[in-house]
């Protein structure tokens, strides 16, 4: 069975302005569904929406709501330097000392102390002597010794020398 | 006679040649950190800079090119160590191989070449002599055996 709900009388709709929460489910329903009630309703806001506008316009500045600028709340980092001034020193220190050990600024004779320069020489002595090996001849040593007429000659008496040269040869190969 | 005496000179020659040519060249590393070679030479801070950004860049390149030189070698090394020998394929190889080993000293050479333009001519020679005098990297010239 279906309940017929009649329209909203005044005290309804004004409790449907300030808060509808407070109406029956039924009321609301009705409310939602009937086009009249909420016609009545939106004139009853407008009404109160002019009233209100009447009474700010008409009454004298020292009786108006005072107006609150709401401030966007500061980040923890602005709270914390407005209530410790003195991080806000310690933050600059801070800055400055990270400035200070950074790559950039560091000195060149603590990045290349003398051991690590002589170290580094040893080194690159060494790569350079191979870089000259290869400069001076790349090619297998074998088949080179064997273009030469006079080794030509020794490598046909000891085959053997063949096969030494061929290790020494393949050694890169291998590693 | 003459020809295997002038072969013979010749293996001489190119088994000396290494010797003799390190012999004029500039010290390994970063030299220009020692106090030894830095301080006659006046180098600044900024040619300091400079010599470090020279060599790190040719330093890597000389090691990408000696890596190419090894691989191409040991990629003829297998075609001419095959059972049937591909004659082209060795030949393309060698000259591949060669023509890395050319961009090789090429490289090893313009480092030389770019020390001496920063350095100019007089010092250059200053280096070089400094170089000769300089007791090696097994005994530390007087007065550097500490850290600055």
């Amino acid at each position: 069975m279906v309940e017929k709900i009649s329209h909203l009388n005044e005290e309804q709709l004004i409790e449907a302005v300030i808060d509808a929460s407070g109406l029956d489910t039924s009321l609301r329903r009705h409310l939602f569904e009937c086009s009249a009630c909420r016609t009545q309703k939106l004139a009853l806001e407008g009404r109160l929406a002019r009233l209100g506008q009447i009474s700010r316009e008409q009454s004298t500045v020292e009786f108006r709501k005072p107006e609150i600028f709401h401030q966007k709340p500061a980040g923890i980092f602005e709270r914390v330097l407005e209530i410790r001034p003195v991080f806000r020193v310690g933050v600059v220190f801070a800055s400055i000392l990270i400035l200070l050990l950074t790559p950039l600024t560091l000195r060149r004779d603590m990045i290349y102390t003398l051991d690590r320069v002589y170290q580094e020489m040893r080194q690159d002595d060494e790569f350079m002597d191979e870089i000259e090996k290869l400069e001076d001849n790349p090619f297998p040593r074998t088949y080179m010794e064997a273009a030469a007429p006079g080794e030509a000659h020794r490598n046909t008496q000891s085959p053997g020398a063949l096969n030494d040269g061929m290790t020494q040869d393949s050694g890169p190969r291998n590693a | 006679m003459l020809k295997k005496s002038l072969a013979t000179l010749a293996v001489i020659m190119l088994l000396l040649l290494p010797r003799i040519s390190r012999a004029h060249e500039i010290p390994p590393g970063r030299w220009w950190h020692i106090p030894y070679f830095a301080e006659p030479l006046n180098i600044t801070d900024k040619q300091k800079d400079e010599f470090d950004q020279l060599f790190d860049h040719n330093r890597s390149r000389l090691a990408e090119l000696k890596k190419q030189v090894e691989d191409q070698k040991n990629e003829l090394l297998n075609t001419i160590d095959q059972e049937h020998l591909n004659e082209n394929s060795a030949m393309t190889q060698m000259k591949t191989l060669e023509s890395t080993r050319t961009l090789l000293a090429a490289t090893h050479f313009s480092y030389s070449l770019e020390v001496r333009k920063l350095l100019g001519h007089e010092r250059f020679t200053q280096l070089q002599t400094l170089y000769r005098k300089w007791p090696g990297l097994q005994q530390r010239p007087p007065g550097n055996a500490e850290n600055p």
